[in-house]
């Protein structure tokens, strides 16, 4: 079967996976996360300490009056904080920017269709109708996701608002089945908008559907 | 018990895996098939002979936030029997008993098919 590695560029977004390793961390999926924050002086890059709940709502994005605004910040918990020193956070390089590779998803196989990334409510798969997965209506979802595997996202990329299982990014870019091990890569950013009126700390959950035979 | 059986058109056979993340389809000869004897989860089988290339999907999730601990969930199987233009699918969904099996008809042409690995198609 194929497997698949979450990995997060912490050194240099416009460099691959396969030729800087180093400049990847891989996510430990049981106990690292992403925080999506404005960040301050305390929630930021290099932390050495694991961010609290009140230092996170601290540090968290707030919502414009006048214009859409982008959580400002992607942060990798690093649990085992052993990355270039003893820091429980990194910031993930380019993310939301015109960046090819901040978020690569290495495969090690062949599968039987195309990779797609999806945005929920949990880990149940079931629902998405939070306030950043848009209460239930896909296109409002504040997630916007961009495959990035053959191409720049662009300046001021717009991204697909992702939420539930129909509106997904393909990550092989549209082409398909993957025929052997490949890195896809996208950029994912988080989009309030402008003068949206219900303040919230909501985790969601993003997901990776990929099969085998 | 393996998760399917292969009967060749030279009568000799084929034991799949019995672990959906080692099903063994793609170790499967690259001979006519005659027919297919497939364990449906949670019990039952079918049996199906006639069509010309069979396709194996298993599906899973991965969740990115570290809350599921096992970490790869499957979502669903799908088998897949082509006879001319004609895919027939079978979907047996593991996470929800009340549908465990979904039938549909594709042509060819339809963008899933297209878009399927073509190593995969056996028979």
């Amino acid at each position: 079967m194929a497997e698949m590695k979450f990995l997060i560029n912490y050194v240099d977004s416009t460099h691959i996976y396969a030729s800087y390793p180093a400049n990847y961390i891989e996510v430990d999926l049981t106990n690292d996360y992403l925080i999506w924050t404005k960040g301050d002086d305390t929630v930021k890059d290099l932390m050495t300490h694991a961010p609290t709940p009140g230092e996170l709502n601290a540090a968290a994005q707030e919502i414009s009056e006048e214009e859409d605004i982008m959580v400002a910040l992607c942060l990798l918990m690093d649990y085992s904080h052993n990355v270039g020193g003893s820091y429980y956070t990194h910031k993930v390089l380019g993310m939301g920017e015109n960046k090819q590779y901040p978020f690569c998803f290495s495969f090690n196989g062949a599968t039987a269709t195309e990779p797609q990334l999806e945005a929920w409510d949990d880990i149940t798969h079931t629902t998405f109708v939070k306030n950043v997965l848009g209460l239930g209506v896909t296109l409002d979802s504040m997630i916007k996701a961009k495959c990035t595997t053959n191409t720049l996202p662009g300046v001021d990329w717009p991204g697909t608002p992702i939420a539930g299982g129909s509106n997904v990014v393909l990550l092989n870019d549209g082409a398909g089945a993957l025929s052997g091990a490949k890195d896809l890569y996208s950029n994912i950013k988080i989009v309030l908008p402008e003068d949206y009126t219900i303040p919230a700390v909501e985790s969601f959950i993003l997901t990776v559907r990929y099969t085998f035979s | 018990m393996s998760i399917f059986t292969i009967i060749f058109e030279d009568n000799t056979s084929f034991e799949g895996g019995i672990d959906y993340k080692n099903t063994k389809w793609v170790e499967i000869p690259d001979k006519k098939i005659k027919s297919i004897f497939y364990n449906i989860p949670f019990g039952d089988y079918l049996y199906l002979i006639g069509y010309e290339k069979y396709h194996h999907i298993v599906e899973v999730t991965q969740d990115l936030n570290g809350q599921n601990k096992d970490k790869i969930i499957i979502d669903n199987i799908r088998l897949l029997a082509r006879k001319g233009n004609k895919i027939k699918i079978w979907k047996f969904n593991l996470l929800d008993k009340n549908k465990l099996i979904e039938i549909e008809v594709k042509n060819f042409n339809d963008n899933f098919i297209q878009k399927l690995n073509p190593n995969f198609w056996k028979g």
